[in-house]
């Protein structure tokens, strides 16, 4: 039988990732994996990091990557099948977004770009009050990597299209450029040839689908190929030696959240509760967040900046004594030497109360694009999301998963049940990638169990006072005995899943508790699979009340947090 | 690893790269002085869309018989650009020189005027390297400090060390001496001193430790600055402190990030010679006698050399499994931190 081998690499603005995939036990399978520092800070390239990735990958296993010293890749029967590129290196790319109305078009395009990483710099719709030649002039201003234009539904009516493709024409031809702007076009598709012979069919204008093609209905997903296109253009022309590394993996490269949304959306598929399916990656500088339920997609990837609302968010989840400026300081130190080590407590309790405030953040973030996305800063994660995938350094370097999963319960404040699975290996966009190539290759490397199941997380959520009987809970560890427990408001309890089959217990809410079973105090079974934390009972409400006095907040934090690493 | 020049004596090799390409107006080997004039690019002033069929009144099917211009044709201030004849003629004249960029949908758009935008010398030295189209690296020898941070755009004045305080009638001491200069501040610490600092009109700022909740209001102050230690409470080190003694009463120049190159006080020197061009530092490595500067508490900003890089993890009181690198501090003091929290000093 022949060896099915894949090789992905990952760009980043730190490490620069490549991991090899085979199907020599009979299904895929994570054969190895390297990382090297990148070459972009040092050397302003990716090439060399990207090369020395794989030349690590090659010293680790038995298998030749290149062929010919190293001027290309060993593809072939006998070698490689096929490779993938995913890229989350380079700032955010600068964005016009174009749309007809401000309610419809804009907000969808707003989601759209938030998706791709866009920094948004202009956002100008055609019923505002702005005469043509302001908007030119503003849309000049910009000076935008990228425009993304969208309104109408289709057969409407096409004139401020017109308008609005016509400025970008203006700009496109007129103004010098380094390198010349990319223009996606996702509005009524009746103009849509029009849009094409504006640009006169030229390689940076992409034209997708309708985003709304009728009133009410928005599908992004027809204008994610046409945003692929530009986005690698705008990287392309950005990051020296990209163009290189794709022609040595004979494949274009993909932005690593939408790569990760890939797997996201697969995961849902396959989900047979019908819950939805999230990832969040807390990278050094960015924040990438993708959720997907029922086959929609909702994503966010944004640079986090230090101001005041999360230095004071991370101040409330912390289990040391800090004071305000020493947080900061530490946190703005922090991104002077971004791969700065916390050797001591108190560092350790900022990043911690770090990660609680970035994830609160970047959802807090989402909702206010989607509002089809259900978070809401007062009460948490209101609709079901299993599993919740964790990815990121910062997420890995906690010295017990327990304080992994505490940062992440905190930071999510889910409802009902939910499991948090931990990426260690970091490998969720190279699968993402993969599965564009060989889909196998990522259904049957998760089924593997490369996620490391950090354990699930049951939420009663009661209007009962603090102290108030909330929920009973049997436990079935397939002992003659069975355990029983008794969990009241306020509570964390920890319970370790010690058989190698299922643990299965029994929720049993008071008449007005929620544990996520359709209805305030129904109960039922629940089983679950052996994992690093075990079984986490959260009766502390939504929202965790934190006590008001900084000390007992801190101890409150410090107990949950050791329930949970002990 | 990160690394921070403070150096005597160092040759810079400062890039300046138009936003837009456009025309470089040096060669590899002149000499250039400051406010010299190194790359230009020209552009239209301003754009203007002129609806013909609404502000002429005309059919809009009839519009092109009534503009006199073709797409891409220049024209002079006072020219027509469309005209509806007849007993109530109406036309549209240019008022300032230009060109035609579209007609479509009844609508005209002009180009109207040039902007000419230039990239001048920001100090004297030599052109080591044209950046085809868009500018050139300016090579020039002098002392360096380079920041961990910095601010604003690029500033040029005398460089002064003030103690900067307030007298007691809260106003700034020697405030009126700081205008046009570029001052020294050991610690920012409150907003009040940014605020008389503007009203000084100083021209730029060197920080030792900046205090975070200051940070905001520099940036907003719009004042250039570069912060050399961190935020949070350090000492600057010895070495530095000498170098920026020795710029004192000299004209600096404060430098903004620029592709490559970190925010940088230079002072240039008058010698053309450039030193250490054949003993280049191995910058990304990190080797035992090399001078670092340590980041986190109680250690922010102390200077010390690398005596041992270790070949086993250790683990910190955080849990945190990191390889160590031992330093030993100017007082004798030996510490054990991971290579990510140090920052390499380069001369």
């Amino acid at each position: 039988m022949t060896i099915q081998r894949y090789l992905a690499v990952e760009i980043g603005s730190k490490h620069t990732r490549a991991w090899l995939f085979d199907d020599s036990n009979g299904s895929f399978e994570l054969r190895e994996s390297a990382k090297t520092l990148s070459s972009l800070k040092t050397c302003r390239e990716v090439e060399s990091g990207a090369r020395a990735a794989i030349r690590a990958l090659q010293n680790k296993t038995d298998f030749e990557l290149f062929a010919g010293g190293e001027a290309k890749l060993n593809f072939g029967d006998d070698g490689l099948s096929g490779a993938a590129l995913t890229v989350s290196a380079g700032k955010p790319i600068s964005t016009v977004l174009v749309g007809v109305s401000d309610t419809y078009s804009l907000a969808a395009l707003n989601r759209l770009g938030g998706m791709f990483g866009c920094d948004i710099v202009l956002a100008i719709h055609q019923q505002d009050e702005l005469n043509a030649t302001a908007q030119l002039s503003r849309m000049i201003a910009s000076d935008a990597d990228l425009f993304i234009v969208a309104g109408g539904t289709n057969r409407g009516a096409i004139k401020p299209l017109k308008a609005a493709v016509d400025n970008i024409r203006i700009i496109y031809e007129n103004m010098p450029r380094q390198v010349k702007p990319q223009v996606v076009y996702a509005g009524n598709d009746s103009y849509a040839p029009d849009a094409v012979a504006a640009f006169e069919g030229c390689s940076d204008a992409h034209i997708a689908g309708n985003i709304q093609p009728e009133m009410g209905i928005e599908d992004p997903s027809v204008v994610w190929r046409s945003m692929l296109r530009a986005w690698r253009q705008v990287r392309l022309s950005q990051i020296s030696g990209l163009s290189e590394i794709e022609e040595l993996l004979q494949v274009k490269a993909l932005p690593s959240a939408f790569a990760v949304g890939r797997i996201v959306r697969l995961l849902d598929q396959m989900n047979p509760a019908g819950k939805g399916v999230m990832a969040v990656d807390l990278g050094q500088m960015e924040t990438r967040l993708m959720a997907a339920r029922g086959g929609t997609l909702a994503g966010l990837v944004e640079p986090f900046e230090l101001n005041t609302s999360l230095i004071e968010m991370t101040q409330r989840f912390l289990s040391q004594p800090l004071e305000k400026a020493g947080v900061e300081a530490y946190l703005q130190n922090k991104r002077l030497l971004p791969d700065f080590i916390p050797l001591t407590v108190d560092d350790m309790a900022v990043e911690q109360a770090f990660i609680r405030a970035r994830i609160m953040t970047a959802l807090t973030e989402l909702a206010a694009r989607d509002a089809g996305f259900s978070y809401q800063a007062e009460r948490g994660l209101i609709e079901p999301y299993e599993p919740i995938i964790l990815l990121g350094e910062g997420l890995c370097q906690c010295r017990h998963v327990g304080q992994t999963m505490m940062a992440a319960l905190d930071g999510f404040q889910p409802h009902g049940v939910t499991t948090f699975v931990l990426d260690q290996a970091q490998l969720t966009p190279a699968l993402g990638a993969l599965a564009e190539v060989e889909p196998m290759v990522a259904v049957q490397v998760i089924d593997s169990g490369i996620y490391k199941n950090l354990g699930t997380t049951a939420t009663v959520d009661s209007p009962e006072k603090s102290g108030r009987k909330v929920l009973e809970v049997e436990v079935d560890e397939s002992q003659p005995e069975r355990r029983r427990l008794t969990l009241r408001k306020g509570e964390l309890k920890r319970l370790e899943t010690l058989s190698e089959d299922k643990t299965r217990l029994y929720l049993s809410p008071t008449a007005n508790s929620d544990v996520g079973m359709g209805l305030r105090g129904l109960g039922g079974w629940l089983a679950v699979s052996n994992s690093e934390v075990g079984i986490v009972i959260d009766a502390r409400g939504r929202p965790v009340e934190l006590e008001s006095d900084a000390d007992a907040r801190m101890a409150q934090i410090a107990e949950w947090s050791w329930e949970l690493s002990e | 690893m990160r690394t921070q020049r403070v150096s005597k004596r160092h040759q810079i090799l400062y890039p300046l790269s138009l936003n837009k390409p456009g025309k470089v107006l040096v060669r590899t080997g002149d000499a250039v002085s400051q406010g010299d004039v190194i790359a230009e690019t020209h552009l239209p002033e301003r754009f203007l869309v002129y609806d013909i069929v609404n502000q002429l009144k005309v059919k809009p099917k009839e519009v092109d018989k009534y503009i006199y211009r073709l797409n891409g044709e220049p024209f002079v201030a006072g020219d027509v650009i469309a005209q509806k004849p007849g007993l109530f003629s109406r036309l549209f004249r240019a008022k300032q020189d230009g060109k035609v960029v579209s007609i479509r949908d009844g609508k005209v758009v002009l180009a109207l005027g040039e902007a000419v935008e230039s990239l001048t010398a920001p100090f004297s030295g030599v052109v080591s390297e044209l950046i085809a189209g868009r500018g050139a690296v300016i090579a020039a020898v002098g002392a360096v400090v380079e920041g961990l941070a910095g601010g604003g755009e690029n500033a040029y004045g005398e460089f002064v060390h003030s103690r900067l305080e307030f007298d007691r009638n809260n106003r700034l001491e020697d405030a009126e001496n700081l205008a046009g200069k570029i001052c020294y501040c050991e610690t920012v610490g409150h907003v009040s001193l940014i605020r008389a600092l503007e009203a000084a009109e100083v021209c730029g700022l060197v920080i030792g430790t900046l205090e975070p909740e200051t940070f905001q209001a520099l940036n907003a102050s719009g004042l250039p600055w570069i912060l050399l230690s961190g935020f949070g409470a350090a000492e600057l080190d010895q070495d530095t402190l000498d170098i920026l003694l020795s710029m004192s009463g000299k004209q600096v120049h404060l430098l903004k990030e620029t592709e490559g190159q970190a925010t940088q006080l230079f002072c240039p020197s008058d010698e053309t010679d450039a030193p250490n061009l054949f003993t280049v530092q191995a910058e990304s490595t990190l080797n035992l006698g090399d001078r670092v500067k340590l980041f986190g508490q109680p250690y922010l900003g102390r200077v010390g050399e690398v005596v041992d890089i270790g070949d086993e993890n250790e683990t910190a009181a955080s849990g945190i499994r990191y390889r160590a690198v031992v330093v030993k501090l100017i007082d004798e003091i030996s510490v054990r931190v991971p290579i990510e929290n140090l920052v390499k000093l380069l001369d």
